[in-house]
């Protein structure tokens, strides 16, 4: 029973890995770096999302639709003025870079919001519980875990099924023939980069109904599990990074329950590891899914 | 120009250069000697050497290999903590654990590095920022695991007294001037070397490198290892220095942000580079905590700082420099002039 209710849990919680996942594949994919700032703007969507409530009352899962579209300008305006710039460079420097922003953003909530204070959101039915059965399970968590499935379905849908979606994959294909093609090479970047912020303010907003927060806390940890999901995703597929978001819920879940709970952040590393050593391609080339390029 | 310069020049220039590290180190080497209680300028001298090894090792790696890692602190914790056991532990004079603390970083790092490296795409970068995390998990549960008394957890452990074998400082200081001459060395053995035209090749064409029969892989792991070599010999230094040990200390952000940023400040790929960004680090780091009461003003100023520079001087301050003179340029830009 204790194992049911940890996969049932570990499903929950991969509904938020997942989230913040998407936009690390996306951008990995369309751009071939990796978007160190993307924990800095899940941290801005957090704080934003809490200012909202503190100040308006405003549910999380409404300010969403705030927060996502703000997210998008910040990480449309991180490409346009500095991505943009460093993209033929070696892969050295856009990572250094990226590290310099999140730095930026991260000491400066710090410095602004004064550091240690930990913050939390809990609207009215944060204590509310659903029954399933003999399994007892939160509101909250069942909230993060639909939002999550709902953002799933409508990315695959309009990377498949609109013009901007289609141009997103193909040019995580192949660049240049993009530009042979007529594809505004450097415009579909930008929205991509946008898109992919877009999806980590989401993430920061659904993830203060589960975490307390400050600056640096959940995000530097949550950072290197969206790595290694991105990794057991490879590096590029959606859908693989939905798989991988459960496996490594799930791993974590099971390593709580059976032996220390200390041990829970080493089970993502150990995981990335082990990947890497046993099959670097990640679940897209075990499940020979297409990649959503 | 090459051939303007001529093979006499060169050698000027790497006789000049070793001059340099050799007045460096002797005039160090003379602080104790003309006075012994000169104990400030002894710990600028020894934190200056020290993270001006701690920036070279990172750039064997991360300039001139071309891979970034953010989590080489766990290489210079892994150090430390080695010398720590073994000193307190096995009561082995702490000196003689140095090498030990090297090699089991160098160790350590080839288990990272060899199912990251043997990839193409950024999984040793990815792989690294867990690496950080993971090894101060490691050492903070360490006597829970295994069920022992080792680490202390986050209490830390006090080294030197009780029954353990003392050190002398003097003896401290003379042994990091030794480990700081022998990184500028091994640093300008690889710009100039064989081994060091191989990690160019890679880093500037992996596919073309390959073709030509360079061991890619091979040569990023081994330059990795003597990376972690480096700083886990700094690790055992600090423990013998500090004879104390705890996890924020060795693996906090501050010194991840530190490992990155002085390479990165001075110049990436360069010989003298990380002496430049040790350099300004330091002292700068050193009055920043002391004036400023907010902790995370300095953090923030170094993001903003790496951000310019990799906009603006991607080679740093020994970019800026090297525009001066054909001597400047021979002497701090790296061998294709580019990172």
């Amino acid at each position: 029973m204790r194992l049911v209710e940890a996969l049932i849990s570990a499903l929950l919680v991969a509904g938020l890995y997942a989230t913040m996942s998407y936009g690390l594949a996306l951008i990995y994919g369309v751009m071939k770096i990796i978007n160190l700032a993307n924990a800095g703007v899940m941290m801005l969507g957090a704080f934003l999302t809490f200012f909202l409530w503190q100040s308006f009352g405003l549910d999380p899962l409404v300010s969403v639709f705030v927060v996502a579209p703000l997210a998008f300008g910040v990480g449309a305006l991180i490409e346009a003025v500095f991505v943009r710039r460093v993209l033929n460079e070696k892969p050295v420097i856009s990572l250094l870079l990226l590290f310099g922003i999140l730095l930026v953003m991260q000491q400066g909530a710090s410095f602004a919001f004064h550091g240690g204070d930990v913050r939390s959101v809990r609207p009215a039915y944060v204590q509310e519980v659903v029954h399933l059965g003999d399994v007892t399970l939160a509101w909250t968590r069942l909230a993060v875990f639909a939002s999550g499935v709902v953002i799933l379905v409508g990315l695959e849908l309009f990377l498949r099924r609109t013009f901007l979606g289609r141009a997103i994959r193909a040019l995580a294909q192949d660049r240049d023939a993009c530009r042979l093609a007529g594809i505004d090479v450097r415009r579909v970047s930008m929205l991509a980069f946008g898109l992919g912020s877009a999806l980590a303010g989401a993430a920061g907003s659904l993830l203060t109904l589960v975490f307390a927060f400050d600056p640096v806390t959940p995000f530097s940890v949550l950072q290197l599990k969206s790595f290694t999901i991105i990794v057991l995703g490879g590096l590029e597929s959606i859908p693989g990074v939905a798989a991988a978001a459960f496996v490594l819920a799930a791993a974590e879940n099971l390593t709580v329950t059976l032996t220390k709970p200390q041990l829970e952040n080493l089970v993502s590393f150990v995981l990335l590891v082990v990947v890497l050593v046993v099959m670097p391609g990640g679940l897209a080339s075990i499940i020979r899914r297409r990649r959503f390029a | 120009m090459t051939a303007f310069l001529g093979r006499y020049s060169k050698r000027t220039l790497l006789i000049g250069q070793i001059a340099i590290i050799l007045i460096a180190a002797i005039a160090t080497a003379l602080i104790p000697i003309l006075d012994e209680r000169s104990f400030n300028l002894q710990r600028i001298a020894f934190f200056l050497l020290w993270y001006a090894i701690l920036a070279s090792a990172w750039n064997m790696i991360g300039g001139y290999a071309g891979q970034i890692s953010f989590g080489h602190a766990a290489f210079l914790g892994m150090g430390a903590y080695v010398t720590g056991i073994l000193w307190s532990q096995a009561k082995i004079p702490p000196l003689l654990t140095l090498p030990i603390a090297g090699l089991v970083a160098a160790g350590y790092a080839v288990l990272v590095g060899v199912p990251t490296l043997r990839l193409r795409g950024p999984y040793f970068a990815i792989a690294t920022i867990g690496v950080g995390e993971a090894t101060r998990l490691f050492f903070v549960n360490f006597d829970d695991i295994f069920g022992v008394t080792l680490t202390k957890g986050v209490t830390g452990i006090s080294l030197g007294g009780g029954s353990m074998p003392t050190i002398d400082p003097v003896v401290v200081h003379y042994a990091t001037i030794a480990l700081f001459v022998a990184v500028m060395f091994t640093t300008m053995w690889i710009r100039a070397g064989r081994f060091g035209l191989g990690l160019f090749a890679v880093n500037m064409d992996r596919d073309a490198a390959e073709t030509s029969g360079v061991p890619t892989a091979r040569l990023q792991v081994i330059a990795l290892a003597i990376s972690a070599f480096f700083s886990g010999s700094a690790g055992a230094l600090y423990a013998m220095r500090q004879q104390f040990l705890d996890p924020s200390s060795m693996f906090g952000f501050d010194k991840s942000i530190a490992l990155v940023l002085m390479p990165v400040v001075g110049g990436l790929g360069t010989v003298w580079g990380p002496v430049f960004g040790a350099i300004l680090y330091f002292p700068v780091q050193d009055q920043l905590t002391r004036v400023v009461s907010d902790p995370y003003l300095p953090s923030l100023l170094y993001g903003v700082l790496l951000v310019a520079i990799v906009m603006f001087e991607p080679l740093g301050i020994a970019g800026l420099l090297g525009r001066g003179t054909k001597y400047a340029r021979m002497l701090l830009l790296p061998k294709d002039g580019e990172p």
